[in-house]
């Protein structure tokens, strides 16, 4: 150490042992914008702005909630999502310039991964497409029956249903009912299932073992046979209790896996000199162990859109939701009654969803790979 | 089973005048690791000639550069490393035949592996196959080696080579490897390496994870190994104790470069390079004076962007205007003390 | 005026599932230890791996509980229910991992990994207040510029300069004492000595005592020269006396193996030194214990009376040594 450092070093010393109240030099302000946290946002601020996207039961609807806030809710939004950066480890810092940088090195690194582009983009296009393609393309729910079975022309892209209704129009329209069931199921089984997870392997002892044998239970009976037990107990009507009833039985899985990373973490020496330093346990918990698995989390939201999309799809075929008919599993529902599988020129009608479906479960699977391989940084080739 | 009498089938030799009294010569050596946006230099320019019949260490700590090398010597640095460029001779226990080991073939190189040069790997824990008795382990090898090799005479010689070790072959031999303490499972590594009766044993870090008692009982074994059975050894290490007492010719590498070598009284004494000296006077004993002992300041070195010049010049305490700039050469005792540094001419 | 720390007959046995389901197996990894440790003094524990220094590290500051005896802060039990010092034991005694790499939280800055124990302890503390708190504690550490440091995550940092900010880490509490666990065992050679030069600076001018866990007699003798060495094996404490009295005259018979096994890096002493005092390499493993002393098997000096009976500390020129035989035990002589 060179003899100025030392003089540091020994002054530092002087002061820790007198506890002399520290002195403000004024050149300590800009050190202090450079690294400031972004504990600066207020807790409130962070409530506010995460109440206003749960609250809204569509996307659109989200938009018109924020601009109606006014300036406070937007400041609050875009804070939330900076905190949520840094949780996730995404943005990887407290400061602006680092966040910037390790947002850009991520996009860097995402983007040029083919698959995990090529995912974002067919997802994309389905949030747009549930977001504003009633705009361009306009469902009308007029029957014709002249036109039944049309084949694809200009003016009806995919051809038409059973009742003269425009293919493609339907399944625009159906989308965002699709996007929203998926996306709420999503977050409802991750909550429940990370709060699960979280709590047993926390717990331990007797807790975790009785928690375990629930799960198990739930693990060991198929999902989808309940669920359609469930579904035709509750009656369906609005995405949410649809989301509910999907999500009953999907937690299992996840809250296995979050134990398992729980239990591992717990152990870590990090966490136990938390202990040493009479750290509290909620401390521990939210500010320690979680933004170890949020990764983990963020992916499995994808996939269990995915699963969700089955599902609801698979109990929309069972008629078991009484829904418009331009859900993608109610086309798929009036085409299995009508007989459109024995009528070759209902080709169209028949396939469509199912094509749709497809190529949405791809986009979910190639996103969450890619993004598991650009934050995991075992799996990257480097 | 034994190299020199089985006749070891090898193509090509070459001539060189090193096979008098050198049983491996490495020369100019340069090793990179290849990765996707960049590339590390782990051994850059290093030329080390191994003496027959001795004990040759290599100190270094971490980035050095000594892993590297010993896995270049039995051709098997993990990907993505890949010898760019230089030369390694074996020249063997006679000495008339000199193998180059880049060159040989996918068949020869499995025959030099084990039988003219076998490894005892840092961390014996991993090394042993969880699942097979350490007999099965060592017929095993055998039998690859040499098809016709019978189970009794595979028996025979696990007996004969772990009695060299101190260990008892009846009760070790039908062990795992779960059964066995870290010492007996070291010893029983040494034991392995000696299976083909090779020429020259390589040790990486033999004893690092050992308490001293088991340390010291091991490398009296090599020692004696060494002394009775004339095998020669390369042994990596980091602590220059260890060095001090069982090495007859000691190398220092730094980042990658051969810094000094030579008679281990004579570095020790003579303390030329000042990453020697500084290693040495860094390094508490249990009863020399604690007065002149001083770390070496800065960090260790950055194989991606090593330093212009001279590796060491940033944590020199002797760093001149000329180390900042230029590469210091190879200078050459009259003893074959190897010094690079330019505060030491020719 | 009673020690810092006091260690009352300490024994710890830990049970694991046996091999047939329904059985446990026991191992008694510390048994009958008794220690003290005063305001300031720098104590060395030294022993081989597996010895259980670690665990008995662990009971020191507070992260495990003995199956047997007792742990007294300041004079007061820490054990007792209705303990009102607890805290100001948990503050004060802290601890330090080997491995700097694990015990940082791999998502947080060095900022946030020092705050957070200052944020949670005085609450009263603005944003700029801590801030400034971080750095005076970096730059005590030696890590300065601090601004450099403050917002690294453990992976960008060497290993001399994780362990710095685990020792930045612990001073946040303003601690009495330090439980080191092999604090310079995973750092390269040459940087060894500045973190052990730390250790001494803030043993002196802060007047923090440590505990100095290691393998490595050489170490310990650097970092402990005016304080204590006990040699432990087997969990058990087999010599307790100041350092230059073990080196110069070790009376354990395991002491001497273990200090004539020490390599000198110097040749022409290292050539000197003679034959390990030992008897054989079998080691008594920690699950079947049997009454009497540990190293019985090992032991050169080994009688018939060192088995099935209870040992106790001799107290022989100044050192607590633990063996029956004592008079049989040959003088040392320094080699060098």
């Amino acid at each position: 150490m060179s003899q100025q450092n030392r003089d540091i070093q020994q002054e530092r010393i002087k002061q820790y042992l007198t506890e002399e109240k520290m002195f403000k030099r004024a050149d300590r302000k800009e050190d202090y914008s450079l690294s400031r946290s972004i504990r600066e946002i207020s807790v409130k601020n962070v409530k506010k702005g995460f109440l206003a996207i749960f609250n809204m039961s569509t996307w659109g609807k989200a938009v018109q909630v924020i601009r109606k806030g006014g300036k406070a809710a937007r400041k609050a939004c875009t804070n939330a999502v900076k905190k949520w950066m840094v949780v996730l480890s995404l943005g990887r810092a407290a400061t602006w310039k680092n966040l910037v940088i390790g947002l850009w090195k991520f996009i860097k690194m995402f983007f040029s991964n083919k698959k995990a582009t090529a995912g974002t983009i067919i997802m994309l296009f389905f949030v747009l497409m549930a977001l504003f393609g009633r705009l361009i393309i306009p469902y009308d729910p007029i029957t014709d029956e002249n036109n039944k079975y049309l084949p694809p022309s200009t003016e009806h892209l995919l051809g038409t249903d059973n009742l003269g209704r425009d293919v493609l129009g339907q399944l625009v329209y159906g989308s965002r009912d699709v996007l929203t069931i998926a996306l709420l199921t999503s977050l409802i089984t991750v909550f429940i299932g990370t709060s699960i997870g979280m709590l047993s392997g926390l717990a331990g002892g007797v807790i975790d073992n009785i928690i375990q044998i629930i799960t198990n239970l739930f693990l060991s009976i198929p999902s989808f046979p309940v669920l359609l037990i469930f579904a035709s107990f509750f009656t369906i009507e609005d995405p949410f209790s649809f989301a509910m009833v999907l999500s009953i039985w999907g937690w299992a899985g996840l809250s296995r896996a979050v134990r398992a990373q729980i239990v591992s973490l717990r152990e870590r020496d990090f966490i136990q000199i938390c202990k040493v330093m009479n750290l509290s346990k909620s401390h521990i918990i939210f500010k320690e162990m979680f933004p170890n698995i949020a990764t983990y989390i963020l992916i499995n939201f994808i996939v269990i859109m995915r699963n969700a999309i089955t599902g609801s799809v698979g109990i929309m075929m069972m008629g078991l939701a009484d829904f418009q008919p331009s859900n993608w599993g109610a086309m798929l529902l009036r085409a299995k009654d009508t007989g459109a599988i024995l009528i070759p020129e209902a080709t169209y009608f028949l396939f469509a969803p199912i094509v749709a479906i497809m190529i949405f479960q791809m986009g979910a699977i190639l996103l969450a790979n890619g993004l598991d391989e650009t934050l995991n940084p075992r799996l990257r080739e480097d | 089973m034994d190299a020199r009498q089985s006749g070891v089938i090898f193509k090509t030799f070459y001539e060189t005048d090193k096979a008098k009294e050198n049983i491996m010569t490495i020369s100019k050596l340069v090793v990179d690791y290849r990765l996707k946006r960049y590339s590390i230099r782990a051994i850059s320019d290093t030329t080390l000639n191994l003496k027959r019949g001795k004990i040759t260490a290599l100190v270094g700590e971490s980035g050095s550069g000594k892993s590297t090398l010993a896995s270049a010597i039995l051709n098997c640095i993990p990907n993505p490393g890949v010898i760019v460029s230089g030369e390694i001779y074996f020249h063997g226990n006679n000495g008339e035949k000199t193998i180059e080991i880049r060159k040989l073939s996918e068949k020869e190189l499995n025959q030099y592996r084990w039988r003219c040069v076998s490894m005892v790997f840092q961390g014996a824990q991993s090394a042993l196959n969880p699942v097979m008795t350490i007999f099965a382990q060592f017929y095993e090898t055998m039998k690859v080696h040499d098809k016709k090799t019978s189970k009794e005479a595979a028996y025979k010689r696990s007996c004969e080579v772990l009695k060299i070790v101190n260990l008892d072959p009846d009760r070790t031999l039908k062990m795992y490897a779960h059964e066995l303490s870290g010492g007996m499972k070291q010893r029983v590594m040494i034991a392995f390496s000696l299976l083909l009766n090779p020429d020259l044993i390589i040790l990486d870090e033999p004893t690092t994870a050992l308490d001293v008692i088991t340390q010291d009982y091991i490398l009296n074994i090599l020692k004696r190994i060494n002394r009775e059975m004339g095998t020669s050894m390369l042994l990596l290490t980091h602590d220059i104790a260890v060095v001090a007492k069982f090495a007859d010719y000691v190398g220092v590498m730094y980042a990658g470069k051969l810094v000094e070598y030579g008679d281990t009284l004579a570095v020790f004494e003579k303390k030329l390079h000042p990453y020697t000296a500084g290693l040495i006077n860094a390094t508490p004993s249990l009863y020399a004076d604690l007065e002149g002992l001083k770390p070496i300041g800065g960090n260790p070195p950055d194989l991606v962007n090593l330093p212009k010049g001279c590796v060491f010049h940033p944590r020199c305490p002797k760093c001149m205007e000329v180390c900042k700039n230029y590469m210091p050469p190879d200078t050459f005792d009259s003893s074959g003390h190897l010094v690079k540094c330019h505060l030491i001419k020719g | 005026m009673s020690s810092l720390i006091e260690l009352r007959n300490i024994d710890m046995v830990f049970q694991r599932q046996g091999r047939v389901i329904g059985t446990k197996r026991k191992f008694h990894v510390l048994k009958n230890i008794s220690l003290n440790i005063e305001e300031g003094e720098i104590l060395a524990l030294v022993g081989e791996s597996g010895c259980g220094k670690t665990t008995l590290g662990k009971i020191i500051t507070g992260l495990l509980r003995p199956t047997k005896g007792d742990l007294l802060y300041k004079g007061n039990s820490v054990y007792k229910i209705f303990n009102t010092n607890y805290q100001e034991f948990r503050k004060s005694v802290q601890f330090i991992q080997q491995d700097s790499y694990a015990a940082l939280n791999p998502v947080r800055t060095v900022y946030q990994s020092i705050a957070a124990p200052i944020k949670a302890h005085n609450k009263e503390l603005s944003k700029e207040q801590v801030f400034e708190k971080v750095e005076e504690l970096l730059e005590i550490v030696g890590l300065i510029p601090a601004v450099q440091f403050i917002d690294k995550f453990p992976h960008q940092m060497s290993g001399g300069q994780r362990q710095r900010v685990l020792f930045a880490r612990a001073l946040t509490m303003k601690p009495r004492l330090i439980v080191a666990d092999e604090p310079v065992s995973m750092i390269d050679v040459s940087l060894r000595l500045s973190i052990l030069n730390l250790m001494a600076e803030l043993n002196k001018k802060l007047n923090i005592a440590f505990v100095y866990i290691t393998h490595d007699l050489a170490t310990a003798r650097y970092i402990a020269n005016d304080g204590r060495i006990a040699v432990m094996y087997l969990g058990e404490i087999m010599e307790l006396s100041s350092v230059s009295e073990l080196l110069n005259n070790p009376k354990h018979p395991y002491t001497q193996a273990l200090i004539s096994a020490v390599p000198i890096p110097d040749p022409r002493l290292a050539r000197q030194q003679k034959a390990l005092p030992i008897k054989n390499m079998d080691f008594m493993s920690m699950e079947n214990r049997i009454d009497g002393c540990p190293f019985f098997s090992r032991c050169i000096y080994g009688e018939g009376k060192c088995i099935n009976r209870h040992i106790d500390y001799v107290n022989a020129e100044g050192s607590y040594v633990k063996c029956c035989n004592l008079e049989k035990v040959k003088r040392w002589e320094k080699q060098v």
